[in-house]
């Protein structure tokens, strides 16, 4: 006698072994107590979770010699030889070899002969999805109507290939993925009833790399059985699980951030060497790194990366220690190799050259923690700078009194060889509307308490600044800046000419003029863009016209 | 042959062994793992112990049954190929076929499904009944070098065994007892294999040798202030797409190598070992940078090549773009 599989010598054969689908569990025996059954079903949903056994073991209730009853009683000929898969009004059929028209028109010809032995012609097509169209639709009128004898059961993980001509005309039922209570506490049972002696980490383990699916626990734990015999250490289980795969990840990933490329490639090599295919371990790391940047955006909400217990936390450690930023160009080396990868004959080069792109990566400060920065140094450069400036203008010469000086609060901005600067700079912080009239002003001199400004004819505001109550608010500014009562005498300057305080400053100011020009050249959007373009390129000379000529 | 004429696969081995021991052979198999590291003998041997007369757990050589197996002529033993591109349904089909009748010498009638990931979804489907419950004394071994190409429904069908690529002194022992190389000639085609056995083969039938010789000497005579020197570089890698293809990989992994080099100071990953000096005065003169820059002009050149460009051109711009030591390397 050959030996069975677990997954096949335990398949469930009484709708009570069944685990995990209670809802539809329960669905069938009430139909079956109340004598509504349906004349074609559906059930669906993903690898080996019981659709297949569910099938049979309905056709066992409703065909069972002792039925239709909630419990087949798996001793009658009927019963045994639908478990053995020999009945002839039992016919389970492979959707997937048998999917073309003319099997279902066979099959349609059979329907209307009523079953030799049993209650009902029941018909289980397996992997109902690879049905073609037309054969899918050749089944159309027979699943809608069929002979009162005859039932339909279709299984199938892939739903969405199911015409909704034919979903609407069965009753569907959906199966869950089974928790891993569930599947180590089934692996336990048949572990005892086997003799076999193992570890309740152990069966933890082999229930998680199932996924929920009874048959992938059922096949790893045969895997371990045939491996270590009947008594099974956990070492074992370790090492056919490949959970070094996962330990691989994140010490990969550890040493990525630690920006260690030796260490890096070292892993490449140990995952290479165990046999990890190179194109799978990338999309590993893809999804790896994918989850460092879930972690970050989300804080570490588990629901959304797909992870086995206890990682996640060692998945968050190791994700603080990166910025936002420097996990987002990670992610972005690795996604730009992806088609490389794909199309590679030698992944395994493509690999080291992005391992070590990444631990070669400079790590990113984020943009707001940089502004942060930039601003406390601003700050403490302004913040640093008047009393830098002080000792310079202990006594500006030409503010009278040196009470004036000292009454002051020192974080005062001190009038300097030209008051009108930190003036000016007072009004702006005290009225904004204020500064941006007088701004373009001119000093005209400061003596005994009287400030005049000069101000080109035909200004605009001269009118606004002569009324008494803008004079008096200038005033009191000014008050506050000098350190005495001042009257401020605003004055409208003949000419075009800009005011100048004396004669003697005349050439100066030219030259202050040419600057302002030579500036204004150097800040032109065409000589910036000039400068862009051509790198390494400089200017030498500015010259303006207007003096040359 | 028997299983002891398997080079590594320690594991795999003494898994399949301990499954025969106690009588634990299960229907279905995936055995997966780098190409031409011997997955498929591994299937084939584990056939011929199964259906050994004299030998429970092994391969005689001996018996009648292992001597049709040695001939090809054994009737039990059944080998699916991708016909094309594809294993196709029609195929599979046959194989349900074939499970009909009980095997005909009485042991066990063994499919080896060769490179199994390219079913097509209609054949991936159409077997996973057959997978799941084949007809009393039949194996499927399925062999794959992608296995996460396939769908989960056969992954979940399948106990899976994992080949890991062979060592380097694995393959370079193989080389001499097998091919009677020189032990020089193995090791260096022992390094440039990564592992695997069928690889050192055909690097060996393709003359890779002269290849990477002409190739790597060149490369590393080149200096900058040579200005044609790119020009004259051409014509090392051929005309032929294919041998230009296997010149480029070797060109990639002499600029791996300096990079690897560079960042661990370690020789032993090294595929250009036997070239070690030329290789540390590189490495010394090109920054990680540069390095990386190299690796993914060559790169680019080859999927250029792989899409039909113009091989002269693609070659020669590639050549321009490397960024080379300082004149003087390797000199």
């Amino acid at each position: 006698m050959d030996y069975l599989v677990l997954a096949r010598k335990w398949r469930p054969q009484l709708f009570g072994d069944v685990i995990g689908q209670d809802h539809v569990v329960r669905t069938l025996q009430n139909a079956i107590r109340h004598n509504r059954i349906a004349h074609a079903f559906v059930f669906s949903g993903p690898r080996g979770i019981g659709k297949t056994s569910v099938a049979r073991i309905l056709a066992k209730a409703l065909n069972c010699e002792t039925g239709p009853t909630e419990t087949p009683c798996n001793v009658c000929s009927n019963c045994r030889q639908i478990t053995e898969g020999l009945s002839m009004d039992v016919r389970e059929i492979d959707g997937a070899s048998n999917r073309g028209i003319d099997e279902i028109r066979e099959l349609r010809e059979n329907v209307k002969f009523s079953p030799l032995s049993s209650r009902y012609k029941i018909y289980i097509i397996d992997e109902v999805h690879m049905l073609t169209k037309e054969a899918f639709n050749a089944l159309l009128k027979t699943i809608e109507e069929p002979p009162p004898h005859v039932l339909f059961m279709f299984a199938t993980t892939e739903i969405h290939k199911v015409p909704a001509t034919i979903l609407s005309r069965c009753q569907r039922h959906d199966f869950r993925r089974m928790s891993l209570r569930q599947i180590s506490d089934t692996l336990r049972k048949i572990a005892k009833a086997e003799g076999i002696e193992i570890s309740d980490t152990g069966l933890a383990w082999i229930a998680e790399g199932a996924e929920g699916s009874m048959r992938d626990a059922q096949s790893i734990f045969d895997q371990v059985i045939s491996y270590a015999g009947t008594a099974i250490k956990d070492s074992d289980i370790e090492a056919l699980l490949g959970f070094t795969d996962r330990k691989l990840l994140y010490n990969l990933s550890r040493a990525i951030l630690a920006r260690d490329g030796k260490t890096a490639l070292h892993i490449l090599d140990e995952g290479y060497f165990a046999g990890i295919d190179m194109k799978q371990f990338y999309q590993m790391i893809l999804r790896h790194f994918m989850n460092f940047m879930l972690a970050k955006t989300t804080g570490g909400e588990e629901r959304l990366m797909d992870l086995p217990d206890g990682e996640a936390a060692e998945l968050k450690k190791q994700a603080g220690t990166a910025s936002e930023e420097t996990l987002r160009r990670l992610l972005d080396i690795l996604m730009a190799e992806d088609e490389e990868v794909r199309r590679s004959l030698n992944p395994r080069l493509n690999l080291e050259y992005i391992l070590i792109k990444m631990a070669s990566l400079e790590p990113l400060i984020p943009v707001d923690e940089l502004l942060q920065k930039v601003e406390v140094i601003e700050r403490r450069l302004s913040g640093g700078a008047a009393p830098a400036r002080s000792p310079h203008s202990p006594a500006p010469a030409k503010t009278p009194g040196k009470q004036a000086v000292e009454a002051k609060p020192p974080d005062q901005p001190v009038p300097a060889e030209n008051p009108w600067d930190g003036y000016r700079e007072l009004v702006r912080k005290k009225s904004n509307p204020l500064w941006s009239k007088i701004e373009s002003g001119t000093f005209l001199g400061y003596e005994k308490g009287l400030l005049r400004i000069g101000f080109p004819a035909g200004y605009v505001f001269l009118d606004y600044l002569n009324e008494a109550s803008q004079k008096t608010r200038l005033a009191e500014i000014a008050r506050e800046f000098f350190g005495e009562d001042v009257t401020v005498k605003i004055e409208a300057a003949a000419g075009e000419n800009r005011p100048v305080p004396a004669a003697a400053n005349g050439p100066s100011a030219n030259n202050r003029n040419n600057n302002d020009l030579k500036r204004e050249a150097l800040n032109h959007p065409l000589v910036q863009k000039v400068m862009d373009l051509f790198e390494g390129a400089e200017i030498k000379e500015i010259i303006t016209r207007g003096n040359r000529g | 042959m028997s299983f002891k004429d398997i080079f590594g696969q320690k594991k795999p081995i003494a898994f399949l062994k301990s499954a025969m021991e106690r009588g634990r052979v299960s229907h279905a198999y995936l055995f997966s793992g780098l190409k031409g590291v011997g997955k498929r003998t591994t299937a084939e041997i584990f056939t011929r112990a199964l259906n050994c007369r004299e030998d429970p757990l092994d391969a005689c050589g001996r018996c009648a049954s292992c001597l049709k197996m040695a001939r090809g002529n054994h009737p039990d033993i059944l080998i699916l190929k991708p016909e094309g591109q594809f294993i196709r349904i029609q195929e599979i089909r046959a194989l349900q076929n074939q499970m009909r009748f009980k095997p005909f010498e009485g042991g066990k009638r063994v499919f080896i499904l060769v490179d199994a990931e390219r079913m097509n979804s209609a054949a991936a489907n159409a077997l996973l009944k057959t997978l799941e419950e084949p007809a009393p004394s039949n194996i499927l071994i399925l062999v794959s070098s992608r296995p996460h190409q396939l769908p989960l429904t056969i992954l979940s069908r399948c106990q899976l065994l994992r080949f890991s690529p062979l060592s380097r002194d694995q393959i370079a022992s193989c080389l001499t007892e097998r091919m009677n190389m020189d032990r020089e000639t193995a090791s260096v085609l022992a390094a440039s294999a990564a592992g695997s056995i069928g690889k050192a083969l055909k690097l060996h039938k393709d003359a890779y040798l002269k290849a990477r010789e002409d190739i790597l000497r060149k490369i590393v005579a080149f200096r900058k202030d040579d200005p044609i020197g790119p020009l004259s570089l051409v014509d090392v890698f051929g005309k032929e797409r294919e041998t230009l293809l296997e010149g480029l990989d070797i060109l990639r992994t002499w600029y791996r190598d300096i990079l690897v080099y560079r960042e661990t100071g370690e020789t032993e990953k090294l595929i250009h070992r036997d070239c070690l000096e030329a290789l540390k005065v590189c490495a010394e003169k090109m920054a990680v940078p540069d390095i990386l820059q190299n690796i993914k002009t060559v790169s680019r050149a080859s999927s250029a090549i792989e899409r039909n460009a113009n091989k002269q051109l693609t070659l020669e711009t590639m050549l321009f773009r490397l960024v080379h030591p300082n004149p003087g390397c390797g000199g």
